[in-house]
């Protein structure tokens, strides 16, 4: 078991190192420079040049993108932003945190209103309980999650006047944004727990469970909803990676200063250091939640923990 | 050879009755049903609209019709140019829906080859291939999608391009699960202990029992390439104006959305419409493919 | 029992989150009136010298820095500021500038090595170039003096006045010390009424300077919050989170304005939107090389309709690169003088006639290439590029409209690799700014080459009227120059106007603000409602 998660987290390594090249690559091959979008117009050839040889962006893509993980392994320098001039890290940490928050906020609200109301769904299966969330939930995760967010912005901001539109002051400037990206997860995990509990209860050992005259409420609870609510925490896990790149819709909407916006700011200034560590970040964290995800798994389900800890396949 | 032949008429029957059998199976879910009903409807017009709605009405401004509201004359009102929004909303319907059925089937087939290679293959192959879409899915997938338009351009080609690179990686999970499982099951073992060619064996035996997910997984990507391309064009990513594309429309209307909420009100309806009708097809297609649900 | 421990971490991380969100609270109020202002990003930076966008130009060049000049941008012209009187020699090329008793926001005392020392940074700097180039030599004579010898007279050094902002020596070199760079942080290098505390991505803090020369203002705490999205900042108007509203989104003016009552306005904007059409482009046989397409298209394009589209109404059709209402010395479009276009198709279809061109090759539709332009597609701009390829179809040009970021469209229009392009000009206070767009010299600015080796113009005359306009110090004979040489550049319909915005500004009932200007606001003008 451990080699498994030691294995997982020594593949960061590689994923850092990989994700750096592609970003380096995709910068090398678009147009644009920091030197022409911060110099602005005007301003003459050399200047631009004598600029960018300044930041050494000019310099030829595998010598930076070498130069860039030897900084970061051996002395964790994850470089100045070509923009501000100040610590990579340090900008984009708070950042990172913020839209952490949000991520997560989001991933917590899509799972607590998702899965309870998909577990009632399936159990009064074709009953109220099932039809009109089944529709709601339908008709919502077809709903863009911007449209979403302005729908709220307008009606609950401009309208109502009971939240506010912007920035990050307080517990109340998480509740729109968060909202927005998580109601169509929430449509998503509520359609798959009411069809992983179904498929749950149609097995045979329920079948058993019932015959043996074990009352029902035990029978739910004690065997169905444990085995149904497993793939169900995969794809909320999952759901993650979605929920982040809500997380920059959300951020432009509700000017949340998050590190999605901060990594699509800086696109148009090609602020390579800026852009690699808010990415490098966003892969971490997406990583250790997976390993999370999946170690839960196998902990609750024997026979998966059996397949780790046998030879792996 | 003698071996072969004894595997085939065994899938063969599998198949041609399966297909019935799933048809009917479809048809009882009442949800698919209504759901096929509104895509026939949502195709219909797309395709015949144009017919009706020429394309001349899409980029005709028409001034005293500023921001005008839903009339007889303009069913769903006019936009900032004057433009007829429903003709803008029927032709654009043909973009949107081609933008995604297209790059759903490019993501598709890019992924499924993908996923069979290092599902079949095994090994070295597999492990490579799979590490490196574990480190390719770590990068957002907007950047992608705005270093592509941002250093191309925003059309069509370079959007599809965007959208094959965000999706495909669906299917390489699912098609390489897919291999792992069904190579393992007997009429493999016996057609591959008969000496058959791995090719064979792939279009033979794994691909046609694969289709079923596959077909399932990529109506349900339909919807979410829709909703995705429409964020994207949110973002100022979309097509370029004037196409009357869905998600550019959303990304006009923004501005307009108190005094003139109408332009927001139908494309919305337009997606949450098209994409409710895939779901409800693709997961009657899910339940009419599960044997579980044979009760 | 495990579902109950997975409940426990699932409350725990909940509690972790909620915790984490309540911080980051926004500035403490002590009881004390804050201003509150709008960013719609991050300051780029508090260096007048980098600053290039017009919300952090209005905090910058106005609150922070001063130059010698200040902008008078109700009568187009200028008045002092840091100079308290300016001499200039018989044949115009000495300037002797006496300057204002006034301190650095640090303390120090403005002295005339001060200005030496901002305008030789300035001169480093290409951007300021077209200010900067004629000024030969910049002494301080005494304290209080400053002399500056020019190479050749310039009438228009009055802009060089306004651009040009004063450092304070000491505390530019001390921050710069070791390789460091001006502008990242906070600081107290300027002479302006309000010192930058400091910003970030949130926003920027101003306070007022209680020494500033020209009387402590009013206002005493400014508070500038970065509120990307519009609908957002309406509400946050509404709401009374906004004190000033700037730039209000033409789409929204009503609403605003019902909203504020009278405490709003919408005045013309001093910037201008043009169509450049390059007679180089190569496409379809270089078809834009024949003028009477050139004219045809003058005359297709439908001003009413792009001012509809791209500013709901509240923008003006423009005939002159400078509104003459800003710019003194500007060509005045209702004194005549030059042509002006206004939409005809009947005469844009006359022109092509005359340009070869016949009925059925307008019904087929002849190719003229991509109208392009920078930005996203909800800017005035590309609104106007898509009203133009409509008004060009009306006459059988067939167009395709590509709008892109800056990065990528910028250096197509300044290397004349374009077709067609719509481009925004703003802040012109002098109109020998147009030698930006006019002057072979100004290679990176112009978007259309008149000094191409294939010119069919005579360029040369071109900039002979530019070096004229500046030649005499009198208003009236430089308007006449000025208008001879747009005369001439309206006839080769490369420069074709489109319209002027509309800037309209609310703010709420806090506060007192005397006027309205298009481009610049003053905060120091301002006052608190008793």
């Amino acid at each position: 078991m451990y080699k498994f998660v030691i294995k997982r987290i020594l593949f960061l390594i590689p994923t850092i190192l990989g994700v750096t090249l592609i970003i380096y690559a995709v910068m090398n091959i678009t147009p644009g420079n920091p030197g022409q979008a911060i110099l602005g117009t005007g301003v003459s050839q050399e200047d631009i040049d004598a600029y960018n040889e300044k930041l050494g962006y000019n310099d030829p893509f595998l010598q930076k993108y070498v130069r860039y993980v030897k900084n970061m392994i051996f002395d964790q320098d994850f470089g100045i932003s070509y923009v501000t001039k100040q610590d990579a890290f340090t900008e984009i940490l708070p950042r990172y945190l913020i839209t952490l928050k949000l991520a997560f906020l989001g991933v917590f609200l899509s799972a607590i209103i998702g899965i309870p109301l998909g577990i009632k769904a399936a159990v009064e299966q074709y009953k109220l309980w099932d039809t009109i969330p089944s529709i709601i939930a339908f008709l919502l995760a077809a709903v863009p999650a911007f449209v979403l967010g302005l729908v709220m912005l307008f009606v609950f901001c401009g309208w109502l006047n009971v939240l506010p539109s912007y920035g990050i002051g307080s517990f109340k400037h998480y509740i729109m944004p968060a909202l927005a990206i998580a109601i169509p997860p929430a449509a998503q995990n509520f359609r798959f727990t009411k069809s992983s509990m179904l498929e749950s209860i149609r097995q045979d050992y329920v079948r058993t469970a019932r015959a043996k005259g074990v009352p029902e409420k035990q029978v739910i609870w004690k065997h169905v909803l444990k085995n149904a609510l497993l793939p169900v925490i995969t794809q909320v896990g999952l759901s993650l990676g979605t929920l982040i790149c809500g997380a920059v819709v959300a951020e432009e909407m509700f000017s949340i200063p998050g590190v999605g916006s901060l990594i699509v700011e800086r696109i148009n200034y090609k602020d390579e250091p800026v852009i690699i560590a808010g990415t490098i970040l966003i892969a971490i964290c997406f990583t250790l939640v997976m390993l999370i995800v999946d170690v839960a798994y196998a902990y609750v389900d024997p026979r998966i923990r059996a397949k780790y800890t046998k030879s792996r396949k | 050879m003698d071996q072969n032949k004894a595997a085939s008429p065994a899938v063969q029957y599998k198949k041609a009755s399966q297909g019935k059998e799933i048809w009917r199976r479809f048809r009882k879910s009442k949800g698919a049903v209504i759901g096929m009903i509104m895509l026939l409807i949502v195709a219909a017009v797309v395709i015949i609209g144009p017919i009706f709605v020429p394309y001349e009405l899409v980029g005709k401004q028409d001034w005293a019709n500023y921001l005008a509201k839903p009339s007889l004359e303009h069913l769903f009102g006019c936009d900032g140019y004057g433009r007829d929004v429903l003709a803008r909303v029927i032709h654009g319907g043909k973009t949107s829906l081609g933008i995604a059925v297209l790059a759903t089937v490019t993501s598709c087939v890019f992924g499924s080859i993908l996923g069979a290679v290092a599902g079949f293959f095994g090994g070295k192959v597999d492990a490579l291939i799979m590490r490196s879409l574990d480190i390719f899915m770590s990068v957002p997938d907007i950047l992608f999608t705005m270093a592509v338009v941002f250093a191309l351009g925003a059309n069509f080609v370079n959007l599809m391009v965007a959208l094959t690179l965000t999706f495909f990686t669906n299917y390489v999970r699912l098609v390489r699960s897919q291999v792992l499982t069904l190579s393992e099951v007997d009429y493999v073992e016996a057609a591959r202990a008969g000496g058959a060619r791995s090719v064979r064996i792939i279009f033979e035996h794994i691909l046609p029992n694969s289709v079923g997910v596959i077909i399932v997984n990529t109506t349900l990507n339909v919807a979410k390439i829709i909703i995705y391309e429409s964020t994207l064009s949110f973002l100022g990513l979309g097509m370029p104006p004037p196409a009357p594309e869905w998600g550019a429309m959303l990304s006009e209307a923004r501005e307009f959305l108190t005094t003139a909420p109408h332009l927001l009100l139908f494309p919305s309806l337009a997606i949450v419409l098209t994409a409710c009708a895939i779901n409800l097809v693709g997961d009657g297609l899910r339940d009419a493919l599960d044997p579980h649900l044979k009760s | 029992m495990k579902k109950g421990i997975s409940l426990l971490l699932a409350l725990l991380m909940m509690t972790a989150v909620l915790a984490g969100c309540g911080d980051g609270g926004s500035g403490g109020q002590t009881g004390e009136k804050v201003l509150q202002m709008r960013l719609t990003s991050a300051l780029q930076s508090s260096d007048w010298q980098a600053t290039t966008l017009q919300n952090d130009m209005r905090i910058t060049w106005v609150d922070v820095f001063e130059g010698l000049y200040g902008l008078d941008e109700a009568n187009g012209g200028y008045y002092n500021l840091l100079a308290k009187d300016v001499a200039v020699s018989e044949d115009g090329l000495t300037y002797t500038i006496t300057l204002q008793d006034a301190t650095f926001q640090n303390g120090d005392p403005l002295t005339a090595e001060d200005v030496v020392f901002s305008y030789e940074k300035a001169k480093e700097n290409s951007r300021f170039n077209y200010v900067t180039s004629f000024i030969n030599s910049v002494e301080a004579q005494d304290e209080k003096t400053v002399v500056m010898h020019l190479d050749y007279p310039n009438s228009a050094i009055a802009h060089t006045f306004w651009t040009v902002k004063i450092y304070s020596k000491a505390e530019y070199t001390e921050a710069t010390a070791g390789g460091k760079e001006f502008g990242i942080a906070g600081h107290t290098a300027g002479t302006g009424p309000y010192i930058l505390k400091g910003f970030d991505a949130t926003g920027a803090d101003l306070e007022a300077y209680e020494n500033y020369w020209g009387g402590a203002p009013n206002i005493k705490k400014v508070r500038y919050q970065v509120i990307a999205d519009n609908n957002a900042a309406v509400i946050a108007f509404k709401n009374g989170e906004l004190d000033y509203f700037p730039d209000v989104p033409t789409t929204e003016w009503e609403a605003v304005k019902a909203e504020a009552g009278e405490n709003c306005q919408m005045v013309k904007a001093n910037d201008i939107h043009w169509l450049a059409v390059n007679y180089l482009s190569p496409t379809n046989n270089g078809i834009l090389s024949n003028p009477k397409v050139r004219e045809a298209i003058a005359w297709a394009i439908n001003k009413e309709a792009c001012v509809m589209a791209a500013t709901s109404g509240y923008g003006t059709p423009a005939y002159e690169y400078m509104p003459h209402e800003y710019v003194a010395t500007a060509p005045d479009y209702t004194e005549g003088g030059f042509q002006t276009y206004d939409y005809n198709i009947e005469k844009a279809k006359q022109c092509m006639l005359e340009a070869g061109y016949t009925e059925a090759d307008m019904a087929a539709g002849i190719p003229v290439g991509d109208i392009i332009t920078y930005g996203d597609a909800s800017t005035p701009r590309a609104k106007e590029a898509v009203v133009i390829q409509s008004n060009l179809a009306e006459i059988g040009l067939k167009a395709e409209v590509v709008v892109q970021e800056y990065a990528v469209i910028g250096p197509r229009m300044y290397s004349q690799d374009y077709d067609l392009a719509v481009f925004g000009d703003v802040g012109n206070y002098d109109f020998n700014n147009i030698r930006q767009q006019v002057h072979s010299e100004s290679v990176g600015m112009y978007l259309i080459n008149y000094a191409h080796e294939d010119s069919p113009f005579d360029w040369q005359m071109m900039e002979q009227l530019v070096a004229d306009g500046i030649a005499t110090a009198d208003t009236n004979e430089r308007k006449e120059i000025y208008t001879k040489l747009w005369a001439y550049v309206m006839d080769t319909d490369t420069i074709l106007p489109i319209l002027h915005t509309g800037n309209g500004a609310a703010w709420s009932e806090r506060i007192n603000v005397p006027s309205v200007c298009p481009t610049y606001y003053h905060i120091s003008q301002w006052s608190w409602v008793e």
